[in-house]
């Protein structure tokens, strides 16, 4: 399968749309992104970038546009919807929320 | 929120279906793009060409897959497989034209008898009465002391109307025949005579003009007719200027105050209504409280929230008070309330249900048949279904590849099927009897349309989910191995036996149910009738001018026989009142002189015709005893009667009947000097009066000169040869009086034959549907069988090749087909002694169980299974035991 496993399920959607955020992208530079910003600890495959893609597209999180790339070549860009942008909101704070009640109990102390 | 979700959505979803290609390019081209990058990425990291071009390709993961899972969250997959399955659908179907022809067709077949057969029991039993609030709607009759519906009499029908509470209201109607004049030619019109208040109890609202009101439902009120909307078209030209113009019937001046809308329609059609109250006068017979020669039945409504069941115990009670009150008239009498629908309906409703019955039956066999065919089908395409498989596909994708196919066929069926409904339905209504209540509401429409869809749906169901859920079966390992011959496992083998036993057990239910009505037809058709029916023309006249008194009507019945006698081609002619299987109009409680006065419950009854000397002789009645009626019985002569031999022997048991006397009448009119008695001075054979199916009554025959009426008919014996001289006849009577109508002229075999209609319509139908299922369940053995030949190709040879002779395969093939057959024959008769009692009103002369029946049922259908497997047995035993092996 190309769903990495160790990565939560639906936390590569919060990323994409997280640097989505940031700035419109092409498929490929949110690979390159995504290798970047998380380095060597999410391993994100390139196989599982595209179909995560295309749900966003079809939730109506993001749209899609074809554009000149960088190399000016015709290529895909994504961008995020309004409705994609209150959604990212609402999903970072439940991961905020989420991470910081994991980290608690994590670091609990052994009696 | 949402609303701006769809914004984005909708337009996605919409290019998926309908830019398919557009959208794959882009997929195409956006992974391409991702690849071309990464390549000019890895490369400048400095792999080589090739290896870098591989690393892409690899960091993806295989990119059919990619685009496979980029293809998933479309969401559109569903409709995308569907239309996919259909285009397929029909391609497969196309390239096997006869499996399709031959499967649509048993579906047509089917779908369209439910249609036709359901849009009559719609019609007639499920849908309303088309009067508002029809089911308050009830008909109020007597009892007699059988228990049975019968007329009222005027007075007992006035008491319940003044003594009810649970009825809004009521109001009297009774058939009518009514002589039309003032036209060329006098014509007789159907109508009612009724209560004013009838139309407004039925909610019914004139066209034009008006109803009746109260003051025209009184003795010596303005006559006055209310028409309707077909009378008013052919008689007036559908003009509104009809209103206050006059009809001339039965020698009265008739207003016509109002039309009716079109299609209203009460028991039997009529044209005409005048209020009851007109003929009410105190002195006439209606005052009579035990007089019910009128066919007076009620109708009323009941109030809201009551019941039937309380409506009925109420006139239960209100019958029981008149018995009391009343012992002369009503001892051992009651009275009832019955849903007008189910009265109206009576006369159809156990046919209907019954072939509505056999309908469903031939249904299953199609659905059967067709289910094998595809059952064949999917053991043919194993290899397709498992190569599919085996590339990936989905189970669930395989089931829903064959059921699209399935709904295909049913849908081509079912199209085809309401065709074939609504010519079979044009001609049942062409054939059925016109006296059946409420016909023409008979019709296709939309809750028929919806009971198609649902058993076309339902057909759906039947047959192709179990070749589905066969196919998804299919077993990968041994399919794909097997190179030679598409197998099938035991199990859909014995799905196709199990679905034939069904098939032949069905089929012979209904052929025992067809059989049955053969031979009460049959039995019908061979009841002595006690006279001779060849060669009799009948018909009525109706003499309703006041100018015939007794005296002219004798004149006029003596030189109407003179005349019509004249007619070249008649042998004899008689004047009767009553024609026999068509039923006695008139009968009534007679008294012995020679035996004890009964009681009014135990008051014998007979029927009565007046008849000219003639009759016996006409008609070919024996004589038994004494003498027939000569020209001496007149009215000055003493009174007398000829009796049937039922009476002579319940009254008169072990004694001579010549010169007893009797009297018409109640008990106290025994010693009553106004009735007279009449002497028995001869005995005839019973003639079977009110239908072949009736038993046989007790008959009295009395001069026509001793007792003339106004409303006769004419029974004429001709020629063998002649072509039948009605127009001559009806000349005849013309030449006396061109104003007195002449109508239902018919041969006896004619009366005969209507006495019989409903009867034959209902044997010709079930006999077709039983000749259909025997039709499609040959069809089913014949597959099963030759396909379990062909199976079992490879076997036989070896069987030959080993020395079996000809005659070895071909029992062996024809013991399977008569196992299977057998089987379905012992089920079939288990659910034939089952079902066959709910027909026992049916038949006639038959018991519902009847063995003969059931035995030669049995035997044919064996001998049809046997003639069917013999021609699949033929090509067994003639495989080529070489070729057979060789195939391997």
């Amino acid at each position: 399968m190309s769903r990495p496993t160790d990565l939560v399920q639906g936390t590569l959607d919060l990323l994409i749309l997280k640097i989505l955020a940031l700035q419109p992208l092409h498929g490929w530079a949110i690979s390159q992104r995504l290798k970047q910003v998380s380095g060597e600890v999410l391993q994100v495959s390139d196989g599982s970038l595209y179909p995560a893609l295309h749900k966003l597209e079809q939730e109506g999180w993001i749209k899609a546009e074809w554009k000149a790339s960088e190399n000016n070549r015709r290529a895909k860009f994504y961008s995020l919807t309004r409705p994609g942008r209150k959604h990212l909101e609402r999903e970072a704070a439940n991961w905020t929320r989420l991470s910081a009640a994991i980290s608690q109990v994590v670091q609990l102390k052994e009696a | 929120m949402r609303f701006e979700h769809w914004i984005y959505t909708i337009p996605l979803r919409l290019r998926s279906l309908f830019r398919r290609s557009r959208v794959e390019d882009e997929l195409d081209e956006e992974l391409r793009y991702h690849l071309e990058r990464q390549i000019e990425n890895n490369a400048a990291n400095g792999m080589s060409e090739e290896d870098a071009r591989l690393a892409a390709l690899r960091a993806l993961g295989g990119l059919d897959q990619r685009k496979e899972e980029c293809r998933d969250t479309r969401r559109t997959r569903f409709i995308e497989n569907l239309w996919q399955d259909f285009g397929f659908g029909l391609r497969m179907l196309a390239k096997r034209p006869v499996f399709t022809t031959v499967a649509v067709l048993m579906l047509a077949l089917g779908i369209g008898a439910n249609t036709a057969i359901f849009s009559v029991v719609n019609g007639l039993l499920l849908r309303p009465l088309p009067y508002p609030e029809s089911e308050r709607l009830v008909l109020l009759s007597e009892k007699n002391r059988d228990g049975q519906r019968d007329s009222a009499s005027y007075p007992n029908y006035a008491d319940w109307r003044s003594r009810t509470q649970l009825f809004e209201a009521m109001a009297m109607a009774w058939p009518q025949t009514f002589t039309l004049t003032g036209t060329d030619k006098a014509q007789r019109i159907e109508g009612y005579t009724v209560n004013w208040n009838f139309f407004p109890l039925l909610r019914v609202e004139p066209q034009v003009g008006r109803t009746f009101n109260e003051a025209d439902d009184r003795y010596g009120a303005e006559r006055t007719v209310v028409i309707s909307h077909g009378f008013w078209q052919r008689h007036f030209g559908g003009e509104s200027s009809v209103i206050g113009q006059t009809l001339r019937m039965n020698d009265d001046t008739y207003s016509v105050v109002g039309v009716l809308p079109p299609g209203f329609e009460y028991f039997q059609r009529a044209d005409v209504f005048t209020p009851l109250g007109l003929v009410l006068a105190p002195d006439s017979p209606f005052a009579g409280r035990g007089n019910r020669a009128f066919d007076f039945y009620a109708v009323a409504r009941l109030k809201p929230g009551v019941t039937l069941a309380q409506a009925n115990s109420e006139m239960t009670s209100l019958g029981q008070q008149l018995a009391q009150e009343y012992p002369q008239a009503n001892e051992g009498r009651g009275a009832q309330a019955e849903r007008l629908q189910d009265v109206m309906s009576e006369g159809v409703r156990d046919s209907l249900w019954i072939l509505l019955g056999a309908v469903g039956f031939i249904l299953m066999i199609a659905c059967i048949n067709v289910a094998n065919l595809m059952l064949v089908r999917v053991a043919e395409r194993q290899k397709e279904f498992a190569l599919r498989l085996a590339l990936g596909a989905g189970r669930g994708r395989i089931v829903s590849q064959l059921l699209s196919e399935s709904i295909l066929i049913v849908a081509i069926g079912g199209a085809c099927g309401l065709l074939v409904g609504s010519s079979m339905l044009q001609g049942l209504l062409a054939l059925a009897p016109t006296e059946i209540p409420q016909l023409s509401r008979v019709g296709l429409d939309q809750r028929v349309l919806l009971f198609t869809l649902g058993i076309a749906a339902a057909t759906c169901f039947l047959f192709g989910l179990l070749p589905a859920l066969q196919a998804s079966k299919t077993d990968l390992q041994t399919t794909l191995k097997d190179s030679g011959r598409s197998t099938t496992g035991r199990s859909p083998e014995r799905t196709r036996r199990a679905l034939l036993i069904a098939e032949v057990s069905v089929s012979l239910v209904l052929l025992a149910g067809a059989g049955l009505l053969v031979r009460s037809m049959w039995n019908l058709l061979h009841v002595d009738p006690g006279f001779n029916m060849d060669n009799v023309l009948t018909l009525r006249m109706s003499l309703a001018d006041p100018k015939y008194t007794p005296q002219s009507l004798r004149v006029f019945v003596d030189e109407c026989i003179a005349r019509v006698r004249a007619v070249p081609g008649v042998r004899s002619v008689a004047v009767t009142h009553s024609l026999p299987i068509d039923g006695t109009n008139w009968s009534g409680g007679f008294l012995a002189a020679d035996k004890s006065v009964p009681s009014h419950g135990d008051l014998p009854e007979t029927d009565r015709l007046r008849v000219s000397p003639t009759y016996f002789e006409t008609m070919g009645i024996r004589l038994v005893r004494g003498r027939l009626f000569t020209s001496a019985d007149t009215a000055e002569a003493a009174p007398v009667v000829i009796v049937n031999e039922t009476l002579a022997q319940r009254i008169w048991p072990n004694e001579n009947p010549l010169g007893k006397r009797v009297k018409f009448g109640f008990p106290e009119d025994y010693d009553a000097e106004s009735k007279p008695w009449r002497e028995v001075v001869g005995v005839v054979n019973d003639v079977k009066m009110n239908g072949m199916d009736q038993a046989i009554t007790m008959q009295t025959y009395l001069p026509y000169s001793q007792l003339p009426n106004r409303s006769l008919g004419l029974v004429v014996r001709t020629e063998r040869t002649a072509a039948v001289p009605a127009a001559a006849i009806e000349q005849a009577i013309h030449a006396i009086d061109k104003d007195v109508p002449v109508f239902s002229i018919r041969t006896m075999d004619q009366v005969l034959g209507n006495s019989l209609a409903q009867r034959r319509l209902t044997l010709v139908l079930l006999a077709s549907f039983a000749a259909l299922a025997l039709l499609l369940t040959t069809v089913g053995i014949y597959g099963v069988i030759s396909y379990a030949v062909r199976q079992r190709t490879h076997e036989f040879g070896i069987r030959m090749a080993l020395g079996a002779q000809a005659r070895d395969v071909l029992m062996l093939v024809l013991r399977q087909g008569l196992k299977l057959t057998l089987i379905g024959i012992a089920l079939g008769l288990t659910g034939a002694f089952a079902l066959t009692r709910w027909m026992e009103s049916l038949l006639f002369g038959v018991p519902p169980t009847d063995v003969l029946t059931f035995g030669s049922i049995a035997v044919g259908l064996v001998l049809v299974a046997l003639l069917t497997c013999w021609l699949p047995a033929r090509r067994a035993t003639q495989i080529d035991p070489l070729n057979a092996l060789r195939r391997e």
